[in-house]
């Protein structure tokens, strides 16, 4: 009884101490993209979570149905109350980087047009507004289909408003440095008051006339997207081309790839909330990441692009802005030459892309388990940084890509609101 | 008999895990999801130095996923920042790890124990830095605590070693140019040489240059 006494005590003191499960490789494989290669690696065929490697998934599903070049086209109504004041009506359009640049764009363009002041701005359901959009905290953010709701949105415009001029300075200056873009020295509007209107109300006749914003292209986008690995923007541009059912349909008649090679819930990877209290992800085989990152690239070369115009360089990031890629998996054989997208998600870390090696280029995806806590994604970086590295040395070692980022800026010259001439709304975003 | 009883229920209750109720799960789920105004909820009684069953804090949980607003707002709470999950790992080690720069300087701001060991190897938080390149972490790191940039491991090795090791070059050229030591070795007689070569560093690259300028020999 003694031993029986000591015995678990002791068990349940060392149970209480370290106790880090080992993270270990779920998923594996790679291709070298030369004639006659099979994907090699360990099971391939088994869907996982794979996390934001998704947003990969999401990023070639816009490209294909809207085109690299595509722009998102946001309605601003206007109506002229009085002398100097007017009411105007956003139809947003779920442009994915709807946030405090792209208004103060906006401002500056309204201004243009001698406009300053409004009664009333109301906005609707599309118009998926978040004030600092871009930053690694709202990236790596848990959000619902729905997110922000309509009244989040309105405390987000309220706080831009108030603070309209925040950051305006470095939004100049950025917009002259990446496209030449001249902006007004100074922006200001003041609005009475702001809320939402949804679609079904809006009635174009009582507008006096229509203009449009239309967003930088795609491409500039889902680069950003990848950058930091922005949940909202992948969301919002997955759920804008349909969502879970329309992306299904698409990738079986695309790739012919089942719900066994892939079940997406959101365009993000992040975990998806059920009724029940239950969590789903994404989910695909390692064979299924390769398989778009082969055709994400054969597709981009239509538009004279590559992988990297789309996705994360290790080492090259715009400055001031590193990836998480860059973050995680930089060193000196992997530097500017692999091209990834990270994933973390609390049963799985994963990373997929493509390398570029002496011996040409390699499609990889990797998918190690996780126990959701910060120890095991730790534990499961450090593996993947291992894989990694020898998968370059199995090839000859790295092959630099010459590539230069570029920052971003959610818009550029051609973004100029513009008129309106025909009733028909030219927006898009379903 | 008895006392045995009675001493293994202590310890039970010492070391076993603690039960979290709903509205703990809650904030621990909402720092990692950096939902700020579900914080600022919490009432003012509310235990912040509360962690889950694998010793991750409410600090812990909003580092580890990135959350820099949350980490600012619980910075300001009476949390511990020096608290160590089961792992063993602190908020600063989880930063450094993501190679998160902002949380980091939050952290070292707030005053995060730099002299903190981790692992077997009993290492300091600069060899972290070491193994993701995390450059200007660790320059505020030594910022404020200049000396860790020689001290060594249990198994004598230094940074600057793991920094080589880690194929993290350009960081340690940084390190050496800063006064890295580049001739010791590790208890069992590996000089910086041995590392150099077992990454291949070759021959009249800045890597050997610098090592070699510096007094070491292969």
């Amino acid at each position: 009884m003694k031993k029986t006494v000591l015995g678990l005590t002791a068990a349940v003191m060392l149970s209480g101490s370290v106790a880090i499960a080992a993270s270990e490789m779920r998923a594996g494989c790679y291709l070298q993209d030369k004639e006659g290669e099979q994907l090699q690696g360990v099971n391939v065929d088994k869907r996982y979570e794979i996390a934001s490697v998704s947003k990969v998934m999401t990023a070639y599903w816009a490209t294909k149905k809207l085109g690299l070049n595509a722009r998102y086209s946001t309605a601003v109504y206007l109506r002229k109350v009085e002398d100097g004041l007017y009411d105007a009506h956003i139809k947003g359009s779920r442009d994915p980087y709807t946030g405090r640049e792209m208004f103060q764009f906006l401002t500056a363009e309204l201004n243009r047009r001698g406009i300053t002041k409004l009664r009333n701005l109301t906005y609707d359901e599309k118009f998926k507004f978040i004030d600092q959009v871009r930053s690694n905290h709202i990236a790596a953010s848990h959000f619902t289909l729905s997110s922000p709701t309509e009244d989040l949105v309105m405390r987000q415009i309220r706080s831009v408003v108030s603070s309209i001029s925040t950051g305006y300075p470095q939004l100049v200056a950025r917009a002259k440095s990446v496209h030449n873009l001249t902006l007004p020295a100074a922006i200001r509007l003041n609005i009475s008051d702001i809320h939402f209107m949804s679609s079904s109300q809006l009635d174009e006749s009582a507008y006096d006339e229509t203009v449009i914003y239309r967003s930088a292209p795609l491409g500039a986008a889902l680069k950003e997207m990848n950058r930091n690995s922005n949940n909202h923007a992948a969301n919002q541009i997955f759920e804008s081309l349909g969502g879970a059912d329309a992306f299904a349909k698409f990738i079986k008649a695309d790739l012919g790839l089942e719900e066994k090679d892939i079940r997406f819930v959101n365009g993000s990877g992040d975990r998806l909330d059920l009724e029940d209290g239950k969590s789903v992800y994404n989910e695909a085989t390692c064979r299924t990441i390769v398989k778009v990152v082969v055709a994400f690239r054969n597709e981009l070369r239509k538009y004279d692009a590559f992988l990297q115009d789309v996705m994360a360089v290790a080492g090259q990031d715009p400055e001031g802005e590193r990836s998480t890629v860059s973050a995680l998996y930089n060193n000196d054989e992997t530097g500017d030459a692999l091209i990834a997208k990270t994933g973390t998600v609390n049963p799985s870390i994963t990373l997929g892309g493509m390398i570029n090696t002496e011996e040409g280029r390699i499609y990889f995806g990797y998918i190690y388990s996780a126990e959701g806590t910060a120890a095991s994604w730790r534990d499961a970086r450090g593996k993947i940084r291992t894989q990694v590295v020898k998968l370059f040395q199995k090839f000859g070692g790295r092959s630099t890509i010459d590539y230069k980022a570029t920052r971003f800026v959610p818009f550029d010259g051609d973004s100029r609101l513009q008129k309106l001439e025909s009733r028909t709304a030219e927006t898009s975003g379903r | 008999m008895k006392w045995f009883v009675m001493v293994s229920l202590s310890l039970i209750s010492a070391f076993g895990q603690a039960k979290i109720s709903t509205a703990q799960k809650r904030a621990l789920d909402a720092a990692a999801e950096g939902k700020i105004e579900d914080l600022r909820r919490l009432p003012k009684s509310f235990n912040w130095t509360l962690s889950d069953s694998n010793g991750e804090s409410l600090l812990i949980k909003a580092v580890s996923t990135g959350q820099s607003e949350a980490v600012a707002f619980l910075l300001k709470k009476k949390v511990k920042i020096n608290h160590v999950d089961k792992a063993g790992n602190s908020a600063l080690l989880y930063a450094v790890s993501n190679n998160d720069t902002p949380i980091a300087a939050q952290l070292i701001g707030a005053g995060a124990d730099l002299t903190l060991k981790y692992g077997k190897k009993k290492e300091h938080i600069l060899f972290e830095a070491a193994r993701v390149g995390a450059r200007e972490i660790a320059d505020q790191i030594l910022a404020k605590s200049p000396s860790l940039l020689n001290e060594l491991n249990a198994d004598g090795e230094s940074p600057l070693m793991a920094a080589i090791a880690g194929a993290q070059t350009q960081l340690a050229l940084h390190w050496i140019q800063k006064g890295a030591s580049v001739s010791h070795k590790t208890r069992d007689g590996k000089s910086m040489a041995d590392y150099a070569r077992s990454q291949d560093v070759k021959d009249g690259s800045p890597l050997a240059q610098a090592l070699l300028s510096q007094g070491e020999t292969k």
